[in-house]
């Protein structure tokens, strides 16, 4: 069958850069989607856009879908005809339907029980009747667009368009989307000419693009802004660092992006580092430039058109008074002396029912030095210095007038007022982890500030009931929680979870004015805690990459839940669940626990010497009180692989008891001393997990 | 070019577009767009095509006159096209061209940035509009307005004539801008810059100020209540000023701040739901 390629581009105004790789896609996928459903042939759809431009080629379109003769069931006849055989409203509704007489609608019978039957003559449908509809509903229907209206239409869309093109083959469709006439022209670009050009066909749209200066195809553009960057790179021995997002941006940004190198005042570089990447790069969309690993006064920007003087001076223009503003912010900061105004942050509202950062800030302290008393345990930690002034920066006008560096402006200041390093530099680091890619906070001091920054957050917000539901977390509880298990995982101390948001809690309870007034809602605690085991679950699974069904096994065991030590047991039962050595740990861990559910009775773990009757029992109690101390031991320490492997040396004493020995003798009380040795053997296989769930 | 040629020509320009040629409002506004020729004209079906220069005062943006770039008293040129025509990018393009802007020359980039003044009530989509990285204007469609929904939807250009100003006179400081051959902006503003940030920042008085809020706050109730939507809006544009002032001297904290903004919301869509109801008894008149 004979092929058509086609082309649809939309012309719009100036798209937004930060999604649009994703929108581009979606729009293509509901192409395929909506190609499919209706049945028409094709073998791709390519995307392409510019931040005027969205474009699509779908090739090789088959012209018609052959459609075969088909029969249709329709209602039971009961139902289409009364008793005097006039068709009924339901019978009367599927003619209709089909736009036929039901006098010439079949019969037929399925099981006994007669129905209207329609048969679909065979059809061939033209797919250029079809596509414009199809094209319509591809970009009608793309999820979580913000749409906008413009002029005097009703026309949505996410910015206005301006025209549509759409050539299927070499055929001009002339039809409308989205209410827009679509036509046979593009125009060219937009910064030199701005011309209409008449397109007949792929092959020409391509040609005039280039002639015009565009380039369509992004990963084109991108790459070409990277070999750009890179040769001024070399040229100026700069270090290779491109940053991805600005290299997006910018790539989103232009038909044909022409780069310059440009650079602001030395003296600017005193400024902390994020405040000029902030400027430079956020604000200004420029690369940052390093050497050696150090932030020059140089960027690199991108213009629509050939740079010449003009551009270039433009551009350096502004980049001064923005760095001379933060200046000025930091500046009257300093001049203020934010760390002795403590009070001020009583201004500050952190939840409307948990106070303000002030309350806030008196948390962190008190739950900071109690989580400092069951971990380090160590007093010369500056934990209370940090909590108390590590939310002052919030107060600045810096930080209220870009809240994103929040802790990074706390940090400078601190190091202007000569505060010691460990402070400082815990003011930006009671932030971290932010993000997966971020490392946990260098200091111990820090590290407790921030557990106690987070924990109260999740906590508190649990406690008024607001948990995150769905995509609604407006506090970034999910990454709190995150933040904080994972430096619970990492400072290596047997903090309990459980213990943990209790004591949270507590505190809470007793110095948020809300809950004076308030009755305590106990059901959100209890939430909270599950919430935490959820996301500790994941985080063991996710980011450590453990299986699930070991974390279960371990996690489930425990009541009391203490992330370093599930940590330390759920690697040793990684070590040994797929050595074959460990076979039989295993199944005797099933087996026991078999005959103790099945048994029924109290049992003690108390095992008594004199009634133990059999050679096989004699020396398997002999076993037991052997290792009994190695255990103890391994178990103290932490060390769960030797423990595992002391335990694993059982085996034979037990293959030979359940061999020999008879666990339901006549004799009550050695039925149950027997009973009490493997509940012993039990009891040691729980300290590290139910292995029951993982026999084999 | 001049400062004022720069009006005068970009006035003219508009002006033989059809837009009308208005003159600033009398009330302290932060931004063009509290003009009524801006706020209530883009509400309701009534076509409406304007051109006016405003002079804003933004008390937090004040820099005592020492930074070359930021002023709390400044000036914008405002263009209303409503409904907003399919070619307004072009246009506009071609009103910097009348100025001597040429786009083959210049980087010209329209950088999204979608506007949104909780205040008012309103909410729109558009661009700063950047010249060789330097924001010179703001290019915005309304998509609401006083919480009602525009339709049409009104075309906002707001050019920010100091930075016009300084491209074409290649200056880095704006106090340097000529605003005729004789004369210089900072002649002309330089002091009020000094005078001005220094009351902004350290002298005013915030219980005057929340008394002064509270009670023009009844005021605009009043005239509500007597149907007057117009002069209710103008006490609006004073308790929207004074808000800003108190934000400046640092006397309100963010909530407070917030809860200050709901209180002229509120107002805001009332006045908005007023003025459209009178229209609507004079059906509407300009709907020719």
């Amino acid at each position: 069958m004979i092929t058509k390629n086609l082309l649809f581009e939309i012309g719009t105004e100036d798209l937004p850069p930060n999604n649009l790789k994703n929108f581009s896609k979606k729009i293509s996928d509901n192409i395929e989607l909506n190609l499919k459903k209706n049945n028409v042939q094709y073998s791709s759809v390519i995307n392409f856009y510019t931040n005027i431009r969205l474009t699509f080629i779908i090739n090789n379109i088959e012209e018609e879908i052959y459609v075969k003769e088909k029969l249709i069931k329709g209602p039971p006849i009961s139902q289409c005809f009364d008793e005097s055989n006039n068709p009924t409203k339901t019978g009367l509704g599927f003619s209709s339907k089909y736009n036929v007489d039901i006098d010439k609608l079949d019969k037929k019978s399925i099981d006994g029980k007669d129905y209207l039957f329609y048969k679909q003559p065979e059809k061939i449908i033209k797919v250029s009747n079809i596509l414009p509809k199809i094209l319509e509903k591809a970009l009608d229907s793309v999820e979580d667009q913000k749409k906008m209206r413009w002029g005097d239409n009703d026309t949505l869309f996410i910015r206005p368009i301006k025209w549509i093109l759409l050539i299927f083959g070499s055929e001009n469709l002339n039809c409308e989307i989205l209410g827009i006439k679509t036509c046979n022209y593009t125009y060219g670009n937009k910064v030199l000419n701005n011309n209409k050009i008449i397109i007949n066909n792929i092959e020409e749209y391509k040609s005039s693009l280039i002639n015009e200066n565009i380039e369509i195809d992004q990963e084109i553009r991108k790459d070409k802004i990277k070999k750009d960057l890179i040769k001024i790179f070399q040229k100026n021995d700069f270090d290779n660092s491109i940053d991805k997002n600005t290299l997006e941006e910018v790539t989103n940004m232009a038909e044909s992006p022409h780069l310059f190198l440009g650079k602001f005042p030395e003296k600017y570089l005193d400024l902390p580092k994020e405040v000029l990447a902030y400027v430079v790069q956020d604000t200004q969309k420029y690369f940052l430039i390093f050497k050696k690993n150090k932030m020059t006064n140089f960027f690199v920007g991108s213009s629509n058109v050939k740079i010449n003087e003009n551009i270039i001076k433009g551009n350096e223009r502004v980049v001064i008074p923005r760095l001379d503003d933060a200046k000025f912010f930091i500046d009257k900061d300093l001049k203020n002396d934010i760390f002795s105004k403590k009070s001020m942050l009583k201004k500050v509202i952190f939840h409307k029912k948990l106070g303000s950062m002030f309350d806030k800030v008196d948390r962190i302290i008190k739950l900071s030095i109690y989580i400092n008393s069951i971990s380090y345990n160590d007093k010369k930690l500056l934990v209370r210095e940090i909590a108390e002034i590590c939310k002052l920066d919030l107060i600045s006008s810096m930080v209220v007038e870009i809240p994103k560096l929040q802790g990074v402006i706390g940090q400078h200041y601190a190091e202007k007022s000569n505060k010691n390093k460990i402070i400082s530099e815990g003011i930006k680091d009671h932030y971290l982890p932010k993000n997966p890619e971020d490392s946990v906070p260098g200091s111990k001091d820090a590290q407790l500030v921030s557990m106690a920054d987070k924990l109260d957050t999740v906590v508190g917000i649990f406690l008024v009931n607001e948990k995150p539901t769905g995509t609604r977390d407006p506090l970034g509880i999910r990454r709190a929680t995150n933040g904080f298990l994972r430096i619970i995982l990492q400072i290596e101390y047997n903090l309990s979870l459980t213990e943990l948001i209790d004591n949270s809690a507590k505190i809470i309870y007793e110095n948020t004015s809300y809950f004076n007034k308030q009755v305590k809602q106990d059901g959100g605690l209890e939430d909270c805690h599950q919430f935490f085991k959820d996301k500790l679950i994941l985080t063991l699974k996710d980011n450590l990459g453990f299986q699930e069904n070991i974390i279960l096994a371990v996690i489930n065991n425990e009541k009391n839940i203490i992330p370093y030590d599930l940590l330390k047991k759920i690697e040793a039962v990684k070590i040994i669940i797929n050595n074959p050595s460990y076979k039989d740990l295993f199944s005797n861990a099933k087996r026991i626990s078999n005959i103790l559910k099945k048994s029924d009775v109290q049992v003690s773990s108390e095992i008594n010497e004199n009634l133990l009757r059999e050679s096989s029992e004699k020396m398997l109690y002999n076993a037991i009180n052997n290792l009994k101390k190695e255990l103890e031991l391994s178990l103290n320490q932490k060390k769960y692989e030797v423990y595992l492997k002391t335990l694993n040396e059982l085996n034979d004493f037990i293959t030979a008891f359940f061999a020999e020995v008879m666990i339901n003798a006549e004799e009550e009380e050695i039925k149950l001393n027997r009973l009490s040795i493997l509940s012993t053997i039990n009891n040691y296989y729980n300290k590290v997990a139910n292995f029951t769930v993982l026999a084999f | 070019m001049t400062f004022q040629e720069i009006i005068f020509k970009l006035k003219s320009f508009w002006a033989n577009q059809g837009c009308v040629s208005l003159e600033p409002y009398d009330f302290p506004v932060g931004a063009a767009t509290f003009h009524p020729s801006t706020f209530l004209r883009a509400l309701g079906p009534e076509p409406w095509k304007a051109v006016y220069a405003q002079p804003c005062r933004r008390p937090t943006d004040g820099r005592y006159g020492e930074n070359p770039n930021r002023l709390q008293h400044y000036y914008q040129l405002q263009v209303i096209l409503k409904p907003s025509p399919n070619e307004i990018q072009d246009l506009y393009l071609e009103s910097l061209s009348f100025l001597g802007i040429e786009r083959k020359y210049n980087d010209i980039k329209f950088v999204d940035d979608n506007w949104e003044s909780p205040s008012l009530g309103a909410a729109g989509v558009g661009w700063e509009v950047w010249l060789n990285g330097m924001e010179i204007s703001q290019f915005t469609y309304f998509q609401q307005i006083g919480g009602i929904e525009c339709k049409p939807v009104t075309g906002e250009l707001t050019y920010g004539l100091e930075r016009i100003a300084m491209h074409l006179q290649s200056i880095d400081n704006l106090y340097e801008i000529k605003w005729n051959d004789e004369i210089t902006y900072g002649e002309i503003y330089l002091q009020n810059e000094e005078e001005n940030s220094k009351y902004n920042f350290e002298l005013v008085e915030p219980k005057i100020l929340i008394k002064l809020f509270n009670d023009m706050e009844k005021e605009c109730e009043n005239l509500l209540n007597e149907n007057l939507p117009i002069p209710a809006y103008d006490i609006l544009l004073q308790n929207s000023h004074i808000l800003n002032l108190l934000d400046s001297s640092q006397a309100v904290s963010s909530t407070e701040r917030q809860a200050y903004i709901l209180r002229l919301r509120k107002l805001s869509f009332l006045i908005a739901e007023k003025y459209l109801e009178k229209r609507k008894k004079l059906n509407f008149p300009l709907k020719k």
